[in-house]
């Protein structure tokens, strides 16, 4: 696998999602969809464009992903899969399949039908507009069963079908070209669409073999080969695949933060300017340990816990914009909790480096240019009493801070970036 | 005046193709998929709170996305549906199909076309908020990432589709 910063990229600049709609509505206005008469024949299958254009996309963008992902240049689990809600994905399909037939739209393409002039597509878009207020104003009513009716949070297709993620990937591919198949011969017996005229038996005979040769070749590949380089697994293997991208990102010394910093974090500070930014502070280390001392406000947990629900929680929407520090003794078990929160996918997170060892090394002992030591997780520093956060070294006092920063008595790089409001988008049409 | 008749449609084949490209795309560089109603459904919102401000807050569905000192319309969508706009006219508009006209079927006249468009759309405002997305957001970006919720969507789809069709095949036929 190639050592390469993972997509993706989480750009978010307007004009880049400007530009990614007005790709997606020129190819809905050149594939057919702002005619409603195109969009209802798949309902009566005399031309089935909906359902190739539809499935043909689904496989395209799926073989890609799982390109890009099998090479290790993409993390599939940090794209924004919509969470699986089973009831009201039911009945809403049902009930939007009833709004395709009568209508004649469905929101997107409708947007391409009233732009370019047509009457029918702009009264499709303003009752769009009326079912979105009118669900606003009645959803309060029924919110338990939105929210919690068959809520499955972000699952997969390989997931619930416990099979590898190629095979399901495969399974698509042959079930696309299956409906194709299918929709020909329902064009031709239902919706009485003329055969189109071929060529001679025997001229078709070479391509034909050589397609479904192709296709016994891309269907084994997908089976043998293609793993989301992060896509399903335990955290622990998600943590080995990822490895590459981790190890370099410590190596390129944006995830360890001096004691110095973490110091400013604590006084809301970014880079020595006062920020506001939610802070949590983990430690990672034996409870007997946390108990003597540690950091104001630093909650507890384990490399067990964040390896399962608590990890998961980490890197879920409460916390995106959080600055995690991660602390333990002499920070070792800090970057193995720190490459957990990683593969979860959780981003803003830090190591303090040095640990609670080199904490107080610093602010207590004064020992302004002390380094990290591995000093195999044991807490160096003896206290007359477990004082837990009300040790005055907790969190040093802003003075403190200050002096050290104003006389340079100790140098250290600003790792910790400025947290932006949340820059990933919620998933779809969400 | 005389007009050239409009360019033919892609084939769909190559439209689902380039249709997939643009969607790897937006999740390679953004990580999220594609989506319209979310979009119409946050324009929609903002000029709710603009009138009533109070009410938004005190609804949890609404006040959600457009509570407090929440800006309904600070979301990626609300441009990709812009953008949608944009690409759907520059596209007609070269292809020579950007004029004013009704498409309807052969049986059904103008103003029940717009009535029944109206209705619909109502119908799948409502049905697309519920399914926290609709044939763009839930089942062909959701569909593409394998989200179990949008290939039950997306069959629930076709089926309501499928359930309705003939009954009402005087609409289309």
């Amino acid at each position: 696998m190639l050592p390469l910063a993972l997509a993706p990229f989480g750009l978010s600049s307007p004009w880049l999602f400007l530009a990614i709609g007005a790709a997606f509505g020129a190819v809905l206005e050149r594939s057919g969809f702002g005619d409603s008469r195109r969009l209802a024949a798949q309902f009566y299958f005399t031309e089935t464009r909906v359902l190739r254009v539809m499935f043909t996309a689904i496989v395209t963008c799926l073989l890609l992903l799982t390109a890009a992902s099998t090479l290790g240049v993409l993390d599939f689990r940090a794209l924004a899969i919509p969470p699986t809600y089973l009831s009201s994905a039911l009945l809403g399909g049902l009930l939007l399949g009833v709004g395709f037939v009568v209508g004649g739209y469905c929101p997107g393409t409708s947007i391409v039908s009233a732009a370019t002039g047509k009457v029918d597509g702009m009264f499709f878009l303003g009752g769009v507009a009326v079912g979105v207020f009118a669900f606003g104003e009645t959803a309060d009513g029924f919110r338990t069963f939105w929210d919690r009716s068959g809520a499955m949070g972000v699952v997969t297709l390989p997931d619930v079908l416990r099979l590898p993620f190629g095979a399901v990937v495969a399974g698509v591919v042959l079930m696309a070209l299956g409906m194709f198949a299918l929709a020909s011969v329902l064009e031709r017996r239902i919706g009485r669409v003329p055969v189109a005229p071929r060529g001679g038996r025997a001229a078709a005979r070479g391509p034909r073999a050589l397609r479904a040769g192709a296709l016994a070749a891309l269907l084994v590949a997908l089976v043998g080969l293609a793993r989301p380089a992060t896509g399903a697994g335990s955290a622990a293997a998600r943590v080995e695949l990822l490895a590459p991208t981790l190890d370099a990102e410590l190596a390129a010394g944006t995830v360890r933060t001096d004691p110095l910093e973490v110091l400013g974090l604590l006084h809301h500070r970014i880079g020595g300017a006062p920020a506001r930014f939610r802070l949590v502070v983990l430690d990672v280390r034996p409870e007997a340990d946390f108990n003597r001392f540690h950091l104001l406000d630093a909650e507890r947990t384990t490399l067990d816990a964040l390896r399962g629900e608590a990890g998961r929680a980490l890197a879920g929407p409460a916390y995106t914009t959080a600055v995690k520090v991660l602390v333990s003794n002499d920070g070792r078990d800090a970057v193995e909790a720190w490459r957990l929160l990683r593969a979860h996918g959780a981003r803003h997170a830090y190591v303090l480096d040095g640990g609670v060892n080199l904490w107080l090394d610093v602010f207590r002992d004064g020992r302004t240019d002390a380094r990290a030591t591995d000093d195999g997780e044991r807490l160096r520093h003896a206290f007359p009493s477990a004082l837990g956060a009300r040790h005055p070294f907790a969190r040093p006092p802003l003075a403190l801070l200050e002096r050290l920063l104003a006389t340079k008595a100790r140098s250290s790089p600003c790792v910790v970036r400025p947290v932006t409001k949340a820059a990933k988008a919620s998933g779809g049409c969400g | 005046m005389t007009r050239k008749a409009p360019a033919p449609y892609w084939n769909p084949t190559v439209g689902g193709v380039v249709l997939g490209v643009v969607l790897f795309l937006a999740y390679l560089l953004t990580g999220s998929g594609l989506g319209a109603s979310g979009g119409i459904a946050r324009g929609v919102l903002a000029v709710e709170k603009a009138v009533a401000p109070d009410h938004v807050d005190r609804s949890a569905v609404l006040s959600a996305w457009g509570g407090g000192t929440r800006d309904p319309l600070d979301h990626p969508l609300v441009w990709g549906v812009m953008g949608v706009a944009l690409g759907g006219f520059v596209s007609g508009r070269l292809a020579g199909r950007a004029r004013i006209e009704t498409y309807s079927g052969p049986r059904v006249g103008r103003r029940t076309r717009w009535v029944l468009a109206l209705a619909g759309g109502a119908v799948m405002g409502f049905a697309a908020r519920l399914a926290r997305g609709c044939t763009s957001g839930q089942a062909l970006s959701g569909g593409a990432v394998l989200a179990v919720g949008s290939w039950v969507f997306m069959l629930a789809v076709f089926a309501g589709g499928y359930a309705v069709a003939w009954p009402l095949r005087r609409l289309w036929k």
